[in-house]
């Protein structure tokens, strides 16, 4: 054939293909592939999720286990649990990419997405503009606040979306006054030392906020100010560039300073693996330093650190230590430490336990409102229960419904799991036990909190030599 | 006061030692050889994951890891040398985007291969603690990385200026034509200067990384520290790039202990840029070594 | 009974309505920048109709891809054309990428200005900057031009931490108001896919008619040798200064294309090497001076990225850089050079000729 025939040929294809196009497509997802006899049309998950980060790759392998338990429980209503993964590559534009193609071509009902802000933000834009011809349930767990307020002021648009993590303004909350306060006992200072990265999800931790929202202005303080207003002296503050890597000028003023107890505020861009190596190294080696957000929840971290993790205190979240804070959190443990054979239970983080606790939820939610498809059905049922099945959090504090600035997210930070890594990167809970009765842990879980067990960093240095 | 001096001056030399080690095998490769090497950041890359791949997963004992890993940085240049510089050396845009995919393809699969969680660790501890100069302190491993790095300086210095390699170095440098005329082994010198100077971001990456961050995407971030000074300084020229070293060292130590460590990154960025908008061609415009 | 046939380089149609028809269809004649214009613009319409035909959903992960290449080309077309006027390869094309984005967020979200208005201001915003900083292009070249323009983008990443109040750091600025809104998805995707494109074919033929202008030819001379054109009375340091200004300009716009289309805009997802990396490559696989090339470029590496991505799980990237790699050794001239080389002995002339011929 000459090039003569293969363009014209080129041409009818293409004007057979446009002509073909022009017809209005079918509808997709309900009922487009054939049903197995016997067998229900599966539920699809999608997760949105960059399998090259190792704690999203943690994620992805926590949500196919958690579907896994659930189809063998038999699935929800009698539909068998479908999970697709999309790799967002934690880039905007790809994850808007994925986020279209999980919904309009794979038929997701529910999409699990990675908690990096800018992508849920631009994401959860794309889905108000989807909700209304494809109903779906997105939870992502992002920390900013922007979001909760979208969907307080702006619910018909915006419902659809659900923050599986404590969002910022709570955080600060808790950090003043769940976190800082019981270390700072056990240190027997008054002394604290406040870093927080630099970053808009901890703005209002630093310099305090209010928001108009339908249920009322809410005021929240800067982490600084609520510390102060308990009688706390915040002797040396600092905002940490993201991605930092030399903490040793901010580590160096805490030791000047003559804090106690360093606080660190960050997410997992601040990289607190070097933070331990300099501050095991540095002259501020005797500063009970505390850590929240990042890769010391896993129980990697230990190794991660080269062991310099020893002393730190961190909220915790890796099996076996981890406490049996609703059946799920054991049911979920059996299968997932067997994924490690000899080597162990995998390590785990916090965002895992959101992900796979979410799928039970609303699991629960369908159940209860006996379809899988009026998804407007099941986003009220969820916003009604108090679920009680979260691997990591109480009810009270996984609740998606208070008529509050937590609205459509977790009220509140498991108020267990800071824990102490000591010597062999042992991990011991030194949670205050009243904090976390308060919060509606069982006995259970109290029972694993050891206070008493805690040890400085310097005396831990010397026993564990 | 007398004591945020200590720590200025300190730290000074601390950082300003650390960007200089860093920095010598770039300012060599790219100023001497006149070779752009974006693919630099590879090389931290293959020092620490080699000697951890050398130690962890096939036995050998960490000096003979450190070693192997050396080695494993001069075929790995060697190889980048033969096949992406002698094709693209007089086609410049390829050889950067080429040098660039190298390193990016390197950064990926060492995330496959080990993810951050694998939590690669290098015990290449020499001095553990802080050590006490004067009001300040000092972790020890630093002091140990700017020795090195000062030791590599000089090392590169005397080769280059009193060996006979050296000077045909130079020679190639100063006029590659004229030294192709005089019988220099064009090809050969070339292969030979680039691995040689390669093998510093090696030493310095599994020196500092008791104290650094280990990680798959560690690469970018030091070829940065590592150009900044390299590039300032003028390059090709030890003298400026040693100068360039200690002017960033001062600026993240005055902005880190007198000012407000945030801003260490953002003003040694902003001041490189005024430099190099007011001495386009670095600090020492020279065409020399030294 | 209606015949088609094709003969000696002609369609014909014989017999239809009693009537013969015949078009030449020899190739030599052929405009060959309005056919692949045409299979440009159509080209969605193609994708949208084999697709929905073949699997019976709208594709629509494909056409987001297709809007990207889009940006890409806006990027890509600019930075070639910039390269060829200014002798001097830019590191820092997202950090003017950046600040059109965040133009046209500050100025819709804090001010409420139309996107009309956001895009004039945005293009100026690029193009006083490029200016201000277009002395650089005389002072500097080399290593230390390509230093100054990588340094650009990590300043402005840390500038928006630093004042996360006004540029909202990682999560950026919400709240954009989007381009078209018609409560079509599919429409609006479309309406999104057509504008990106009609900018990118804008921003190209600006670019192709001033290379095949006598400032093409003195854009070239700057290109070769500097010196030599400044001998021969080139104003070299003014056409530096035009050329970095007015693509700074044009870069800025894709910026403020993603801000309308994404409804937010965040710098730090842009002001990544990563980010660097994919338009450096691609604008070097387009070929060189090739301005239709880097349209193609950008293209080809997008729907392999997206190829990618959807079939080589974590590995995805470095497939994709990978290829990138082999294509380089491939392609000595580029995705340009497969169709110069087939066009090398045919009637239709190149640039160079034309003007040459000219002059």
């Amino acid at each position: 054939m000459n090039r003569t025939k293969w363009v014209l040929a080129v041409v009818l294809v293409a004007m057979a293909i446009l002509l073909a196009g022009c017809q209005q497509p079918t509808q997709p997802p309900k009922g487009a592939t054939t049903p197995i006899p016997g067998e229900k049309e599966p539920i699809k998950v999608c997760g949105l999720f960059d399998s090259r980060i190792p704690v999203f790759k943690i994620n992805m392998e926590g949500i196919k286990v958690a579907a896994e338990m659930i189809n063998e429980q038999g699935g929800i209503l009698g539909r068998p649990v479908e999970v697709i993964f999309e790799d967002t590559q934690k880039k905007v534009d790809v994850a808007v990419t994925a986020y279209r193609k999980a919904v309009i071509e794979h038929g997701c009902e529910i999409i699990l997405m990675e908690g990096v802000s800018e992508e849920v933000y631009a994401v959860a834009e794309e889905g108000a503009k989807l909700y209304p011809k494809y109903p779906h349930i997105l939870i992502a767990a992002n920390a900013g606040m922007e979001t909760n307020i979208k969907v307080i002021n702006e619910y018909d648009k915006y419902k659809f979306y659900f923050k599986a993590l404590h969002p910022d303004a709570g955080q600060g909350l808790q950090i003043a006054y769940d976190v800082v306060p019981p270390v700072a006992e056990l240190v027997g200072t008054k002394k604290v030392a406040l870093w927080i990265e630099e970053a808009a999800w901890t703005e209002c931790m630093r310099k305090g906020c209010s928001f108009d929202t339908k249920f009322g202005k809410s005021e929240v303080k800067s982490i600084k100010e609520m510390l102060e207003e308990q009688g706390y002296e915040v002797v040396h503050y600092a905002d940490i560039a993201v991605g930092e890597k030399n903490f040793l000028p901010y580590l160096e003023a805490a030791k000047a300073s003559g804090a106690g107890v360093i606080m660190v505020v960050s997410s997992w861009y601040t990289d607190t693996v070097t933070l331990a190596k300099q501050w095991s190294t540095s002259g501020a080696n005797d500063i009970q330093i505390v850590l929240w957000g990042g890769p010391h929840q896993m129980s990697a971290y230990w190794k991660m650190t080269g062991n310099a993790a020893l002393g730190i205190i961190a909220p915790y979240f890796s099996y076996p230590e981890l406490p049996p804070v609703s059946p799920l959190t054991e049911e979920f443990e059996k299968k997932w430490c067997a994924k490690g054979g000899e080597a162990g239970c995998p390590t785990i983080e916090q965002s895992t336990h959101h992900y796979i606790s979410e799928l039970f939820r609303i699991k629960e939610a369908m159940e209860k409102v006996g379809s899988t498809e009026d998804i407007d059905a099941v986003i009220k049922a969820m916003e009604e229960t108090m679920f009680t099945s979260h691997t990591v959090i109480s009810p009270q504090d996984c609740y998606f419904g208070r008529k509050d600035m937590y609205f459509h997210s977790y009220p509140w930070h498991p108020a267990y799991s800071l824990g102490q890594y000591q010597c062999g990167g042992k991990v011991v809970y030194v949670n205050d036990k009243e904090i976390a009765r308060d919060h509606g842990y069982s006995e259970e879980v109290i029972k694993e909190l050891h206070p008493e067990a805690y040890k400085n960093p310097a005396e831990l240095r010397e026993i564990c030599k | 006061m007398l004591e945020a001096l200590d720590y200025i001056v300190v730290y000074t030399l601390i950082f300003g030692s650390f960007y200089l080690g860093l920095a010598l095998g770039f300012t060599v490769i790219t100023g001497v050889l006149r070779i752009f090497h974006l693919g630099y950041g590879a090389l931290f890359l293959v020092a620490a994951y080699g000697t951890w791949l050398f130690c962890n997963d096939i036995g050998v004992e960490l000096p003979g890891a450190i070693v192997l890993a050396l080695i494993l940085i001069a075929a790995f240049t060697f190889v980048l040398y033969r096949v992406v510089v002698v094709k693209f050396i007089e086609v410049e845009d390829y050889l950067l985007a080429g040098l660039f995919a190298i390193f990016v393809i390197i950064q990926e699969i060492v995330s496959y291969v080990y993810p951050e969680t694998v939590g690669v660790y290098l015990p290449t501890t020499i001095i553990s603690g802080s050590v006490p100069v004067g009001h300040a302190s000092v972790p020890g491993q630093y002091i140990v990385v700017s020795t090195v790095s000062l030791v590599i300086m000089l090392v590169f210095l005397v080769f280059l200026l009193k060996t006979k390699a050296g000077l045909i170095i130079r020679a190639i440098s100063q006029n590659t034509t004229a030294a192709k005329l005089c019988g220099v082994k064009f090809d050969r010198t070339y292969a030979l200067a680039m691995v040689i100077a390669s093998i510093p971001a090696g030493i310095i990456m599994v020196t500092i990384a008791p104290i650094w961050p280990v990680n798959p995407f560690i690469g970018m971030e030091l070829f940065s520290f590592a150009m900044l000074p390299a590039v300032l300084g003028g390059l090709g020229n030890l003298r400026g790039t040693l100068i360039a070293s200690y002017i960033i060292g001062f600026i993240h130590a005055f902005c880190g202990f007198a000012i407000n460590p945030r801003l260490m990154l953002l003003v040694s960025l902003v001041v490189v840029l005024v430099i190099l908008a007011v001495r386009p061609r670095g600090i020492v415009e020279a065409e020399t070594v030294w | 009974m209606v015949r088609i046939e094709t003969r000696r380089g002609r369609l014909i149609i014989d017999d239809l309505f009693g009537k013969r028809y015949e078009w030449t269809v020899e190739p030599r004649y052929w405009r060959n920048p309005i056919i692949a214009f045409l299979a440009w613009l159509v080209m969605p319409l193609v994708v949208y109709g084999v697709y929905t035909s073949a699997f019976g959903v709208v594709p629509v992960a494909l056409l987001s891809t297709l809007v990207f290449a889009n940006v890409l080309s806006m990027m890509t077309l600019s930075l070639g054309f910039q390269s060829i006027g200014t002798g001097r390869l830019n590191f820092g094309p997202h950090f003017f990428l950046a600040l059109g984005g965040y133009t046209a967020a500050l100025l819709n979200v804090n001010y409420g200005l139309n996107p009309a208005i956001t895009l004039i201001a945005a293009f100026a915003i690029g193009a006083i900057v490029g200016l201000g900083l277009s002395p650089i292009t005389i002072i500097s070249r080399g290593v230390y031009f390509v230093l100054f323009t990588l340094i650009l983008p990590l300043v402005l990443y840390q500038v928006a931490y630093w004042r996360s109040d006004i540029f909202g750091a990682e999560t950026g600025i919400p709240g954009v108001d989007a381009l078209f809104l018609t409560g079509d998805l599919i429409l609006d995707l479309f309406l999104f896919l057509y504008t990106s494109l009609a900018i990118a074919t804008i921003i190209m033929l600006i670019y192709d008619k001033v290379l095949r202008s006598k400032y093409g030819l003195l854009m070239g001379a700057v290109n070769e040798d500097e010196e030599l054109a400044r001998m021969y009375g080139v104003n070299a340091p003014f056409i530096k200064v035009v050329i970095f200004t007015f693509t700074s300009g044009a870069m800025a716009v894709a910026g403020w294309f993603l801000a309308h289309y994404q409804g937010s805009f965040a710098g730090p997802a842009w002001l990544t090497p990563e980010m660097l990396a994919l338009i450096l490559l691609t604008s070097t696989l387009a070929g060189k001076g090739a301005i239709y090339g880097q349209v193609i470029a950008a293209y080809i590496i997008v729907i392999l990225r997206e190829v990618l991505r959807s079939t080589s799980g974590e590995l995805g990237l470095a497939a994709l850089y990978i290829i990138m790699l082999v294509l380089l050794f491939v392609l000595p001239e580029g995705f340009w050079g497969l169709y110069r080389k087939r066009r090398y002995r045919e009637y239709y002339p190149t640039i160079k000729v034309r003007k040459r011929e000219v002059l």
